[in-house]
């Protein structure tokens, strides 16, 4: 089995760990560019949400580089990430590639569990043992991850060099990606904290914080969202998106965070009492405890058209108006231009840094 | 005193107007539908919503405008989940959010009526039931639901013998907005696919089946029946969307059974379903039928002019193949 599966963030590290380590070969796309998205746009229904077209390009150049099995993570109701899979299984047919498509997700365990068996040539222990054995490494992987990556958005806006900054997170996500075994992975996870700190600072105590919300993959995949935690970083702000690779990894494969999630209803639910969908709910909570917290600010990210990104709208903007906290909406599909985001981000960010200073002094 | 509530002549009223008319009038309330589209309902709707919502929820709220002052109440469903063939089908994110874009769009509201209809969890009766605390009578609501799923199954055959569901709103005395599809005469068939919101409310569709008419062809809606709704549900690679469900059937039984010459796909800007569905049936009429097909995108900013000339082109190419 050759397997490969859509790019989203970070996420691909822990992915290919989990999957090489059950013995499969995994073929890593490149990173997503323009002509990915070119690539997608084209096969893709028109009016589609821009994180299928990425994903379906994605699939196409796996295909190219060999890959025989697909892997989707998914999980499905009324929005259409659900389809994507499906979906884009249909189209790469009818474009004439041949392939098996694998849908993960926790309805679908007993299935996911003969497909492991398969790979050990049917012994169930081998499988059982093996299976343990690939979920720690990832998960230890992803963990790593998230806490780089962390480290990284704490550290971009005091960074006397952002530019260090941002080579030292790729230079770490490249070792995390190679460490085999688990002391290898904790190593330099813990090597990580020390060499972020001893970067050298610009001076900077107080900066504004920015919550980053909405839909999953324009939060986590920074080639869709400019580079969005970075380039604020670069302006000294302090961003927390609301997730991260690794959370939605949690969530999507093991129901992890079913806690937040619930706090997130109770709280959101005097504006939205209703999920449908695209971290709505979600979006809408996080920006009230942003208020409650004290961020500066609240941005909200979705896909040109994403049903429910679009219809929570007026909904982000009645509950910023209600808590004060300044609210900047960007909307994202292939179309975009990173000058035009870039625009609207100093725009956003000089407006809370006049605010930031009013209310320090 | 008799409640008066609201409804708006707008996306879902289009299939389920019979049966909450017949419920709220057996519960004894006033029902007040909201007029026809209008160009200036149209353009406040379009004002209030952002920009990149679809042109049927933007409408939408244009009715919610016209009707919230002159009710004291306003029904606004929430349609999420209904079972076909042992599965389950959902709603339209955007039609299920709708009473929270409401309530974030006006300031002022009267009580609003929202039943959450998922038969995943609820019954129908536990639905109504929750959404309006005033009723304790059981008794009376179960046989206003009887009463109002017999009116909802003699629409929906009127509804196919016609070839429009329009029949449902003029009981009320008000002026149909559009003519059902004809037969005889002329001799291009094109069958046109589309939610019925947007297909039939003149001011959103900009009359397209009459157009195809003036075009000299014969425009054919079809409504399918559950039993064709079923077949699509239990297909390998089913969608979810229930409503999607029926127009994919509806473009089963034009291509396969009408032998149309001809698909047009009436579809509004941003329908996200519909970016999915309409690719579906597009494949399936070109690849598998080898039936030409046009899809005619319709937002706020369609012009009448060339609705026409696309029209008016599909229809004399469709001729020319004829020959």
């Amino acid at each position: 089995m050759k397997a490969a599966f859509p790019y989203m963030g970070t996420a691909p590290i822990a992915l290919e760990a989990l999957l090489s380590t059950l013995g499969a070969e995994v073929v890593l796309p490149p990173k997503p560019t323009r002509a990915t998205i070119e690539l997608g746009a084209r096969l893709a229904p028109e009016t589609m949400c821009v994180p299928f077209k990425i994903t379906l390009g994605n699939m196409v150049r796996s295909l190219e580089a060999g890959a025989d099995t697909l892997v989707y993570v998914t999980g499905s109701w009324s929005c259409r990430f659900g389809y994507y899979g499906r979906l884009q299984a249909q189209i790469l047919r009818d474009e004439g590639f041949e392939f098996r498509l694998l849908e993960l997700s926790h309805g679908r365990i007993p299935a996911i569990v003969n497909e492991i068996r398969a790979l050990n040539r049917g012994r169930m222990s081998a499988a059982v043992l093996g299976g343990l054995r690939a979920l720690r490494i990832a998960w230890l992987k992803s963990t790593a991850v998230d806490e780089a990556e962390d480290r990284f958005r704490r550290t971009m806006p005091t960074a006397k060099d952002p530019g260090t900054c941002r080579r030292l997170l790729d230079t770490i996500l490249g070792e995390i990606q190679k460490a085999e075994t688990p002391a290898a992975i904790k190593r330099v996870r813990g090597s990580a904290r020390a060499r972020f700190a001893a970067l050298p600072g610009n001076g900077r105590t107080r900066m504004p914080r920015v919550k980053l919300v909405g839909e999953s993959y324009c939060v986590v995949e920074p080639f869709i969202n400019f580079d969005i935690v970075a380039r604020l970083g670069e302006m000294g702000v302090l961003v927390d998106p609301f997730l991260t690779a690794h959370r939605w990894l949690g969530f999507h494969g093991f129901r992890l965070g079913k806690g937040e999630v619930r706090r997130m209803r109770a709280l959101s639910a005097p504006y939205w009492r209703y999920c449908v969908g695209g971290e709505d709910q979600n979006s809408v909570g996080q920006l009230l405890l942003a208020a409650q917290e004290g961020f500066d600010g609240v941005i909200h990210v979705h896909p040109f058209g994403c049903m429910p990104g679009t219809v929570v709208q007026p909904t982000m903007a009645k509950a910023a108006r209600d808590t004060g906290i300044a609210y900047l909406p960007l909307s994202l599909d292939e179309h975009s231009s990173e000058t035009g985001i870039l625009t609207r981000l100093e725009a956003f960010v000089s407006l809370i840094e006049k605010r930031h200073r009013r209310h320090a002094v | 005193m008799a409640k008066r509530i609201g409804i708006c002549r707008a996306l879902h009223a289009y299939h389920h107007f019979a049966f909450w008319r017949t419920f709220f009038t057996e519960l004894g309330w006033e029902v007040v539908l909201s007029e026809p589209t209008s160009r200036p309902m149209l353009e406040l709707g379009v004002r209030l919503s952002p920009a990149e919502l679809c042109l049927p929820v933007k409408a939408f709220l244009g009715h919610v405008a016209a009707l919230k002052d002159r009710v004291d109440t306003l029904f606004l469903p929430r349609i999420v989940c209904t079972h076909v063939a042992g599965d389950w089908f959902f709603g339209c994110p955007k039609a299920i959010a709708l009473p929270d874009l409401t309530r974030a769009v006006f300031d002022s509201l009267p009580v609003i009526v929202e039943p959450i209809l998922d038969e995943r969890i609820l019954t129908e009766e536990q639905s109504f039931r929750n959404a309006m605390p005033g009723i304790d009578n059981r008794g009376h609501v179960r046989e206003a639901l009887r009463l109002a799923n017999a009116a909802a199954t003699t629409a929906a055959l009127r509804t196919r013998t016609a070839g429009s569901p329009l029949h449902m709103f003029s009981e009320l005395g008000t002026k149909d907005e559009g003519r059902g599809t004809g037969d005889g005469g002329p001799t291009v068939k094109v069958g046109v696919v589309g939610h019925s919101y947007l297909l039939f409310d003149s001011g959103l569709s900009l009359g397209v089946l009459d157009k195809v008419r003036e075009a000299g062809a014969q425009p054919l809606v079809v409504f399918p029946t559950a039993v064709e709704v079923e077949r699509e549900a239990r297909q390998d690679n089913a969608l979810n969307w229930y409503y999607e469900l029926e127009l994919l059937a509806a473009a089963r039984r034009l291509l396969e059974l009408e032998q149309v010459d001809g698909l047009l796909l009436v579809a509004s800007f941003a329908c996200g379903t519909g970016a999915v569905t309409n690719g579906l049936i597009q494949r399936a009429a070109v690849h598998r039928h080898g039936v030409p097909t046009v899809m005619l995108l319709m937002d706020e900013h369609t012009g009448e002019a060339g609705l026409v000339t696309r029209v008016e082109s599909f229809v004399d190419l469709l001729k020319l193949r004829r020959r």
